[in-house]
Order: structure tokens, then C-alpha cells, then sequence
């Protein structure tokens, strides 16, 4: 347990951030990166021989998160607002301004299909190259290039029309 | 700072090419291109600013900072997991750790749930060894048949260097397989590090055993290699050899000395038509001819289609009537003519799907190109799957993969054999990627992460029989070895037989205060049936 605890510690910062951006909503961000390392625990003495473990960790969070969004999506909820900003870790200077500014960012990513949304935080947050990306989500090199290009292209476009990097 | 506002490039390099450019997607020889443009590129550099700034944004979003509460909720659900299952079933009710699991599959569940309703069959959820670990809703009610592939491990080429980590020699540690012959397959290695001298060898029983068919006489200052097989004739094949300039960098390719066989490697040439400074992509024989997809080294060029009449002596240009594709109606997102090529060996029809995602065939060696029709429209960003079959009959067998709905979730698999005229409809599970059809019209496809799983494990392949209409009849040929951390897999036709290969990449870990990784080639191989 206590080598599956310093792994978790690890990387869970970037299983929980990663989930939090893709799914856009707390709570199912905190169940699914629960379930990411319930399946690593079962699959704890493989992956303690990868050279890689946080790839397989994205991997199996982008099949959860994907999942998740496309059940979403066939219910017909909507991206969750950020509401519960209580829980939100506010970062330094004008907090108001913080707060609108993350939530157009959120409502933005929200925007995104859900494999352009994974490509562009996998890529733009996790430093993950387009190949590993790919890897983590089961499409070609093409498509993913494909995906994430669309993806920042219609991000930027949003993120202008909203005002942010001006 | 809008990209529509700024400076343009003076070499007309678009957003696509530096969001590639940005995440280390392209090949080496264009990201050091590229890399050297970019330094004297202001607009260039301005529009990478503008991809970091959105970076920024994105890294900047606040971060969830509950870590207790999930390390709480991890621990208690792998501390049931590991109890006895009575006790396991009693922590559940009780404590109830897995609310969000419920909810998940409860989603899974419903997509599920419309499969089986339109299947028509309904299957219990398969518990495996008690995981996940709240397997205590019934959900994933698909059947998949199993069938079996038994997988052998076969031989690596004696003196093969199968670690190849820095790949310093640009060369692939993998054998590449005959598509038309999946019991032939060549490998070459050229690494001065690891061996004494270039080699290459070839297999002509699916690895059972190797000969070496270097060619003698190669330049000096060989470091690397790499190589083609002819897809309709596994005994043609050319192979490159290359000075190496630094960590896979190759040469450009006007340094490259191209040797060519036509009987399997017991004899070589340099034929004139190939030491030019092109790459050759891809060949193709049929009817005493050798069709390829080249490209050029000089900048801005694009891929051609050529076909030589004298064993690659001299090639001559085919592709004139087809269209030529800017940079933003292509799905490469490179300006161009041709993606991808296949030759009938029987009836001499060269089909290519152009850049921008079209069809096309001819009969005449491009005196007439035809425009094959697709079965569904589709939108740059979303390419249909395809795939050809590579077997003699007078017309192709392509199939195509839409994916249509508001998330392109929903697939449709349809597949001609008249040219596009007629598209007849075939069943396809979701997360199924086509991959080949074969020789007798059954089509397999792989799904990773297994569609019957639990989300994690080795890819699985699956094959639908031919002429069937149903979901059902799609059957589970089982794992693919180590896909997780494999190199890759290939299939290819070997007579009636389909044969697998799996590549598997090993990563070992050495603590002794140091990390060590290495990577280990193997070669697995399957056949079907």
C-alpha cells in the first residue's frame, strides 16, 4: 500500500486536473479519478513496470471521461456550470476576476467535442505530444492532429470573442 | 492578438502546421525544417505566441484541491476490494464508496442497453474475479463470440539489435510485413553502434526463420536504413542506406543510396531511377509494372504518383489529372495530391484517396481519373475510416467507417466491390476501428480498449464474417500481446489465412539507484483461421 499511496500522491494532481477540465464537472471529476486508481491499484504490479505509468493513467481517465461525457451527451444534460466555486483553489491577485475568467474558460472548453477537448488539455496543459495524446485516446496520429488543431483553433476563436487574450 | 491580424508567413506556413509543429507531431526532418524557419520567422513566432497564451489560460484554471477526500475514497474502495467477497458485498451497502461507479455504468449501461434492444439479445455482465469492484448492476449486456487467436512468439533475426532505445540509426526496430504475403516480412538495421555492418534480413515463413540478404558493397558511412516492400509482390523490395547526422536524423534523402531486388534479396541493383533525392512511400506492382507514391526533398513539394516500366530505371508521372490540394482543403494539412495508393495485381486499377479525402481510380495510367462516390458526405475533420482489400478480384473490396451524429459516436460501415457505385450496408459495434479486410471478404477490426472489457487491457481484434448482416455476428478473436506498451500490429492475407503480427516493445526498469529503461523487440504471431 504504501508504494500504490507514493504513486498515487504522484500523479493524482494531474489525473484529478486533467478530469476536472474534460468533464467540467466536480463531482464526476473526483468519482472518475477515483475509479483511474482503483484500475491502477488492480493493475498496480504491471504498471510499476512501465516506463510510462502517467500514460496509462491518462489513458484509462480519457476512456472514463469520454464515457462519462457521451452518456451525458445521450441524456441530454448540458457541461456543468462552475457553481461550486468554494472548493476552488483561487489563485493570487483579483479573485472576481479569476473566477469570470476561469468560468469562460470553462464554458469554452465545455464547448469543445469531447475528443478535441481531450487533445487540447492532454497537449496544452500536460505537455503530452500529439503521438502520446493519440496513444491516450485511441485515434490515429492524424486524427489527433486533426482534433487538436480544430480544437485550439476553436478555442482561440471563442477565448477572443470573450475577451481573453487580448 | 488575433492570428487573422498578424503578420503572414513568408513561406505560406499555416496554423495547422505549427499546431503540429507545436506538440513534436511532425516528422523530424520537418520539425528541424521547421524549427530553423521559425527563428528567422516573426509571424511564425507570433502565432505560436498566441497558441502559448491560450496555453496559459488553460493552465492557469483554478485546480480542484480536495486530494484527502479522493485519497480517502481510493483507499477505502481498494481496501474493499482486497476483503473476502462477503465481506466486500456487506462494505458496499454500507459505505457506499462507489456511488459515482453506479452512475458510470449506469451510463455505459444505457448505451448498452439501446445496443442489446437493437441486437436483440441480452447478456449478464461477466464479473470478473469481483472487478470492477462494485459489479453489482448488471450492465455491458453485449455478447461478443469468441473466437481465438494462438499467438507464438517467434523469432527475432540473429544479430537484430532489439534495443534501440535512441533509435540513433533512424530505423525502425521492427520487421515491416508483406501486405500481400503475411508470412513475408524484412527487417534492416544499420546502426554503427550496434552493429558492425548493415543487414538486412528477410523472413519467409512468419518468422519461423531469417535469412540474411544484404546487399553487398555499401557505402561507409552507412548508419541507418530503411525499407519498402512491394505491396502486391513480397519478392520486390528496396531498401535505402543513409549517413546518419544526428539522434534519428537521417541524411536528406539526395544522400541516400536506394538498392532494389526483385528476387527477395538473393540479387540487388541501384536502379538510376531511384538515387534522385525522392522518397519512395509506397510500391506497387501489377502487369509487369511498378506503381509508387513518392515525394520529393525540395521545399513545397508534393506527393506524386509514378509508374516505371523498366524495373525503376526511369519513372514516369501519372497524377496529372488529378486534383491538386491547398493546405486548407486537406486532412494531412499538407497541400498535395495523393494520401494513399493501392494497385489491383489483377486488374491493373491504381485507387488513391487524394489529401482531401476523395476516391479515386484508374484503369488507363491516369489518361482518365474517376471520382468514386462515398456512401455518406463528410467534413475534413472527419475523414471516413477506410480500408482496401489487397486481393486479387477485378474489383476492389473498400470499405469505409462514417462517424456521424453530434459527437460522432454513431458509425456506419458500408463497403463496395463495383467502384462506388452500390454501397452495401454491414453491421459495425461502437469503438470498433476497421483494419483490415480479408482475402475472403470477412472484416476485422480492433477496439483498444477492448469493447467487452472493462475499459483497460490489450487491444482486442474482432473480425465479422462475410456477407453477415447482423451485430451479432461480429466475433472476439481475442488480445493482441502487450499492445499497451507494443510497438505495434500488422496484419496481412497469406493465401485463405489472415496472419497477425504483434510487435512488442518491453520496458524494463533497473533500480540500483539508476533508472534503466530498455526496450526488447518481439515478434508475436497469429493465424486465422
Amino acid at each position: 500500500m504504501d508504494a500504490f499511496e507514493a504513486f498515487f500522491w504522484r500523479y493524482e494532481r494531474d489525473i484529478l486536473g486533467y478530469l476536472w477540465r474534460l468533464t467540467g464537472d466536480e463531482q464526476a471529476a473526483y468519482d472518475l479519478s477515483q475509479e483511474t486508481f482503483v484500475r491502477a491499484w488492480q493493475h498496480f504490479e504491471t504498471l510499476q513496470q512501465y516506463e510510462q505509468p502517467r500514460a496509462w493513467l491518462f489513458r484509462v481517465a480519457s476512456n472514463l471521461g469520454i464515457n462519462h461525457l457521451r452518456g451525458r451527451s445521450r441524456r441530454g444534460e448540458q457541461t456543468a456550470a462552475t457553481e461550486d466555486i468554494q472548493n476552488i483553489v483561487a489563485l493570487g491577485g483579483d479573485p472576481a476576476h479569476h473566477l469570470a475568467e476561469s468560468d469562460a474558460i470553462h464554458r469554452i472548453l465545455g464547448g469543445l467535442p469531447p475528443k478535441q477537448r481531450a487533445a487540447v488539455v492532454l497537449c496544452d496543459v500536460y505537455g503530452l505530444t500529439s503521438a502520446e495524446a493519440a496513444a491516450a485516446l485511441g485515434l490515429s496520429h492524424g486524427s489527433l492532429k486533426m482534433s487538436l488543431w480544430r480544437g485550439r483553433e476553436r478555442f482561440r476563436q471563442e477565448y477572443q470573442r470573450e475577451g481573453g487574450a487580448e | 492578438m488575433s492570428t487573422d491580424t498578424m503578420l503572414r508567413c513568408a513561406l505560406g506556413v499555416g496554423d495547422r502546421t505549427l499546431s503540429d509543429f507545436r506538440s513534436n507531431g511532425l516528422g523530424e526532418r520537418e520539425m528541424e525544417r521547421l524549427r530553423a524557419h521559425i527563428a528567422e520567422c516573426p509571424a511564425c513566432q507570433a502565432r505560436l505566441g498566441a497558441f502559448e497564451a491560450m496555453a496559459q489560460a488553460l493552465r492557469a484554471q483554478p485546480e480542484l484541491d480536495d486530494h484527502a477526500r479522493l485519497w480517502r475514497n481510493v483507499r477505502a474502495s481498494i481496501t474493499a476490494e482486497t476483503m473476502p467477497a462477503s465481506a466486500r458485498n456487506r462494505r458496499h451497502a454500507c459505505v457506499g464508496v462507489h456511488a459515482h461507479s453506479t452512475r458510470f455504468w449506469a451510463a455505459f449501461g444505457s448505451i448498452a442497453a439501446v445496443m442489446a434492444l437493437a441486437v436483440g439479445f441480452v447478456a449478464v455482465f461477466a464479473s470478473h474475479g469481483g472487478r470492477p469492484p462494485v459489479a453489482t448492476k448488471t450492465a455491458t449486456p453485449i455478447i461478443i463470440h469468441s473466437g481465438s487467436l494462438a499467438w507464438r512468439q517467434v523469432a527475432v533475426p540473429e544479430g537484430f539489435p532489439s534495443n534501440d532505445q535512441a533509435n540513433e540509426s533512424a530505423t525502425n526496430t521492427i520487421a515491416t510485413i508483406a501486405q500481400g504475403d503475411g508470412n513475408t516480412a524484412y527487417a534492416c538495421q544499420a546502426s554503427q553502434r550496434m552493429l558492425p555492418a548493415p543487414h538486412v534480413w528477410a523472413t519467409h515463413n512468419a518468422g519461423e526463420s531469417w535469412l540474411v540478404i544484404t546487399p553487398n558493397n555499401l557505402p561507409a558511412n552507412t548508419g541507418g536504413c530503411r525499407l519498402w516492400i512491394d505491396a502486391n509482390d513480397s519478392s520486390v523490395l528496396v531498401v535505402a542506406f543513409f549517413p546518419i547526422r544526428g539522434p534519428q536524423q537521417p541524411a536528406l534523402p539526395d544522400q541516400w543510396v536506394n538498392y532494389a531486388t526483385f528476387d527477395g534479396g538473393v540479387t540487388w541493383t541501384k536502379p538510376a531511377g531511384l538515387q534522385d533525392g525522392m522518397v519512395t512511400e509506397l510500391l506497387a506492382s501489377a502487369h509487369g509494372k511498378i506503381y509508387a507514391l513518392r515525394s520529393s526533398t525540395l521545399p513545397n513539394s508534393i506527393d506524386r504518383i509514378y509508374v516505371s516500366r523498366d524495373h525503376m530505371q526511369t519513372w514516369t508521372s501519372i497524377d496529372g489529372g488529378l486534383p491538386e490540394v491547398p493546405a486548407s482543403q486537406s486532412f494531412t494539412q499538407a497541400a498535395g495530391k495523393s494520401y494513399w495508393m493501392w494497385v489491383n495485381p489483377q486488374s491493373g486499377e491504381v485507387l488513391v484517396e487524394i489529401v482531401a479525402g476523395t476516391l479515386w481510380t484508374t484503369r488507363d495510367d491516369g489518361a482518365q481519373w474517376t471520382k468514386l462516390a462515398y456512401s455518406n458526405p463528410f467534413t475534413l475533420d472527419n475523414v471516413p475510416q477506410l480500408s482496401v482489400a489487397w486481393t486479387a478480384s477485378p474489383h476492389f473490396t473498400i470499405c469505409t467507417v462514417f462517424l456521424l451524429g453530434q459527437n460522432r459516436v454513431d458509425m456506419r460501415l458500408t463497403c463496395t466491390v463495383n467502384d462506388g457505385k452500390t454501397w452495401k450496408e454491414r453491421p459495425i459495434l461502437p469503438g470498433l476501428n476497421l483494419d483490415y479486410v480479408g482475402p475472403d471478404g470477412s472484416i476485422y477490426a480492433v477496439a483498444s480498449p477492448p469493447i467487452s472489457g472493462n475499459g483497460t487491457g490489450d487491444a482486442e481484434i474482432y473480425r465479422l464474417p462475410p456477407d453477415s448482416a447482423s451485430l451479432g455476428d461480429w466475433q472476439s478473436l481475442g488480445a493482441i500481446p502487450g499492445t499497451q506498451s507494443a510497438y505495434g500490429y500488422q496484419s496481412a492475407p497469406a493465401g485463405n489465412t489472415t496472419i497477425f503480427w504483434a510487435f512488442l516493445g518491453l520496458s524494463t526498469t533497473t533500480i540500483a539507484g539508476h533508472t534503466t529503461t530498455t526496450i526488447q523487440t518481439n515478434y508475436y504471431v497469429a493465424a486465422y483461421p
